[in-house]
């Protein structure tokens, strides 16, 4: 699956890829159609694409990325043209300004990469097609069908100055006709070229892609991985649209570590603890690593995977008529069959058997571990229920801290309680903090009570 | 060559029409002539293309704009293919209207253009400003029929308003409905020194007080009369950010303190009231102003209707200039 497709099934996927700031519309298009991809090699070589211009992103070249910036800009989505081109279509004079531009400016940003001392990717010189659309070597971009190009087109003009009104209108058409000549001649001519226009402007689009993605990368502390087999290790990993939410009320957020290998790992943790947002940032590096991008955390090795598979609750689609469970067996079914076909993916289950009774989902959920253990799947998975007996390391959120003090807690503050650092436990058993949250939230003290005398 | 020199001394100018066939293309064509003797580089474009249709539907000749060797031009991609002039593309903007995206170029010797610019008002000024800022020293807006609003002074700086004999066959009735127009065009400007705010205040109903202004809380014109103790509780002076209508000074009028009252509206396009129901409320003692005021150049008249019928084109501008106390043109005499 490509980017576009997985930031309609990720948020916080979506809410990146909305901060990276393109210059070009090819530069987006081109970085939203990435496959994913396991293949070490080629996502080392963006890796080290983006460690080069991570270096050259500097404060002190501020205005030459500026620059390089405002000529990408100028660089508009050519393929079309060039595609009928290719198939012998006669172009317009306007399509011949938009290839004279494009010319133009990746000269300016071939020049401007080779001052920035960026030597991985090289844009090839356009010159001479260039020169075919300034005949007279001005170097000015602007464009018209020039008199150098056709002797009797210039002699028609001429004519046109000296002629009577109503001449006039026969001799627009004498110039339409032959001016289809000319157009036909320089068609012919630029559709050598089309392959390398092409090339240049994909390079445009990566560089486009670099600039963009690494002046994010910086502004948000993102870093490069390291791709192991075994294990996969993120320190201070953090989720950009939590965070910045959360920042943005004053509030701070708390970075975490996860660590898990080619196993399941259970994780459990009160209600509100982060259990869904770890689930959702492991999802978020993971891609992120898989697109050849840096992912978000201070630290990482990270184990390719064949695919992940997601049961979020993020975006869970109910128009499909299927009621909650049934979607949800579904989607773990077609998990498990994969996973048994020979599949090496990342599972990723937040509440795992969430819409059933405990004593089923409790079932369902040792049932899976089971799966993934003799498969060696490496699969996170959250849950409430107590009483799961399949073997697994287990994972517990801190939770509450208990110096807590007289100010009142709300929905806005009460992460400041709460410590969402992940650390090993030896058997599952779900904390039992609902109600305490509750009370801390300030529900009605009767119906808490009420809910109390409920609790054996 | 009258009005020419005082239209340069402004960076954008948009002719309007009260109506199809008042002349407003004659006008600019006029104007374009005279004013390449000037040596001042000029860029032309239009609003949208609704004049150029319903031409098409009634047949009427088109309204081609014939312009001089070395003005800029903004037309759309489909227009700029069938035009007759030599002129050379210096840009293609990624703004597109319904025939195209939207190619400025130069022309190369003297021709004709049929001009379809931006088709809403927020890009037009973004492309006026474009346009002055890679050298025009005026950008000349063509106005479409029922598009008046472009005429608003936060466009263009400047207009020039044809009327003629389409508006009425009785050149007392082409008078009595021009001269309200420039009536409207010339609201004085209300005196605060919030106008900035003013500017700023994107919606809503405001009290104009000493200290600023108060937001009345009021959503809407159509609720005026359930909220009269708010519309009144700081102030008389009242700023409209929206259009007001022959409603409002109906109500307004209505009130026992009017003539204490001052209306403010934005520019004179957002006033939609009837002459009669807005001289009721002057004669009672009401005040209307505008944030932003025109500054109304010329008015030009065509006194041939495309119905077939002719006014005396003397007596028109003579009865008219006497009304408006301004000069107005034939061009085709001039």
């Amino acid at each position: 699956m490509k980017i576009k497709n997985w930031i309609k099934r990720l948020s916080s996927l979506s809410y990146i890829v909305d901060k990276i700031d393109f210059s070009s519309s090819i530069g987006k298009y081109v970085f939203m159609n990435r496959e994913y991809s396991s293949d070490a090699d080629e996502l080392n070589h963006w890796y080290d694409l983006q460690d080069e211009f991570v270096k050259i992103n500097t404060e002190e070249n501020k205005t030459k990325i500026e620059s390089l910036k405002s000529y990408i800009r100028e660089i508009k989505d050519i393929r079309g043209t060039l595609l009928s081109m290719q198939n012998g279509a006669v172009v317009t004079e306007i399509e011949l300004y938009e290839i004279k531009r494009v010319a133009y400016y990746s000269a300016k940003i071939g020049e401007m990469i080779s001052s920035l001392g960026f030597s991985k990717i090289q844009i090839e010189s356009l010159s001479s097609v260039f020169d075919i659309l300034d005949p007279l070597h001005t170097n000015v971009l602007s464009f018209y069908i020039y008199d150098e190009y056709s002797s009797k087109i210039k002699e028609l003009r001429e004519r046109l100055k000296t002629s009577a009104d109503e001449c006039i209108e026969a001799i627009y058409s004498e110039i339409e006709k032959e001016q289809f000549v000319v157009l036909t001649a320089l068609s012919d001519e630029l559709t050598d070229y089309t392959k390398k226009i092409n090339n240049v402007i994909y390079n445009i689009a990566i560089i486009d892609f670099l600039v963009a993605a690494t002046t994010f990368y910086i502004s948000k502390g993102l870093t490069r991985v390291v791709l192991s087999s075994d294990t996969t290790k993120i320190y201070s990993m953090f989720n950009p649209l939590v965070m910045d939410r959360i920042e943005s009320g004053g509030e701070r957020y708390q970075k975490i570590d996860v660590i898990f290998g080619n196993e399941p790992t259970l994780i459990c943790g009160a209600n509100m603890s982060g259990k869904s947002v770890v689930l959702n940032s492991v999802a978020l590096c993971q891609l992120m690593a898989q697109f050849g991008m840096y992912v978000v955390a201070e630290n990482a090795e990270i184990m390719l995977k064949d695919t992940i598979y997601l049961s979020l609750n993020d975006n869970s689609a109910i128009d499909s008529g299927l009621s909650s469970f049934g979607q949800e067996i579904l989607s773990i079914n077609n998990i498990v069959s994969s996973v048994m076909d020979g599949t090496n993916p990342l599972v990723l289950i937040d509440e795992a058997a969430r819409s059933t009774n405990p004593l089923e989902g409790a079932a369902i959920v040792s049932a899976l571990i089971d799966v993934f253990n003799q498969n060696n799947t490496s699969a996170l998975i959250t849950t409430h229920y107590s009483g799961i007996e399949a073997k697994c390391p287990n994972l517990r959120v801190r939770g509450i801290k208990e110096n807590i003090t007289t100010e009142e807690i709300t929905l806005a503050n009460i992460n400041r309680y709460i410590d969402y650092s992940l650390e090993q436990c030896e058997v599952n058993k779900a904390p039992q903090e609902a109600i305490r949250i509750a009370e801390m939230l300030g529900v009605n003290n009767l119906f808490i009570d009420k809910i109390k005398r409920y609790i054996k | 060559m009258p009005f020419v020199e005082n239209v340069l001394q402004y960076s954008s100018v948009a002719f309007v029409g009260m109506d199809k066939n008042s002349g407003k293309t004659e006008a600019m064509n006029y104007f374009l002539q005279k004013a390449s003797k000037y040596n001042k580089s000029i860029a032309l474009t239009s609003i949208g293309i609704d004049g150029e249709q319903k031409d098409q539907v009634t047949s009427t000749s088109k309204p081609e704009i014939t312009i001089c060797e070395g003005d800029i031009f903004l037309t759309s991609e489909r227009f700029y293919q069938n035009r007759k002039i030599i002129s050379e593309i210096i840009d293609l903007s990624s703004d597109s209207t319904a025939l195209g995206r939207l190619v400025t170029a130069k022309a190369l010797n003297k021709g004709k253009v049929l001009l379809a610019g931006p088709a809403d008002t927020v890009t037009l000024k973004s492309h006026i400003d474009r346009l002055n800022a890679i050298g025009a020293d005026i950008v000349v807006v063509d106005g479409a029929l029922s598009r008046l609003s472009i005429a608003s002074p936060t466009i263009t700086q400047s207009l020039v308003l044809s009327t003629g004999a389409v508006v009425s066959h009785l050149i007392d009735d082409i008078v009595k409905k021009t001269s309200y127009q420039v009536d409207l065009i010339r609201i004085e400007d209300c005196e605060t020194e919030f106008l900035n705010d003013m500017n700023n205040s994107k919606r809503g109903i405001y009290n104009i007080t000493d200290k600023g202004l108060v937001d009345t809380e009021i959503d809407s014109v159509f609720t005026l009369k359930n909220n009269k103790s708010k519309l009144f509780e700081e102030s008389k002076r009242i700023y409209f950010t929206g259009a007001i209508n022959d409603s409002v000074i109906e109500f307004l009028t209505l009130q026992k303190f009017v003539d204490e009252i001052e209306i403010v509206v934005r520019d004179f396009t957002k006033v939609f009231v009837s002459p009669r129901v807005l001289a009721a409320f002057r004669r009672r003692g009401g005040r209307i102003t505008v944030v932003n005021s025109s500054k109304l150049v010329a008015v030009c008249v065509n006194p041939i209707s495309p119905l077939g019928y002719k006014v005396s084109s003397e007596d028109l501008c003579d009865r008219l200039s006497q009304t408006i106390g301004q000069d107005v043109y034939d061009v085709k005499k001039l």
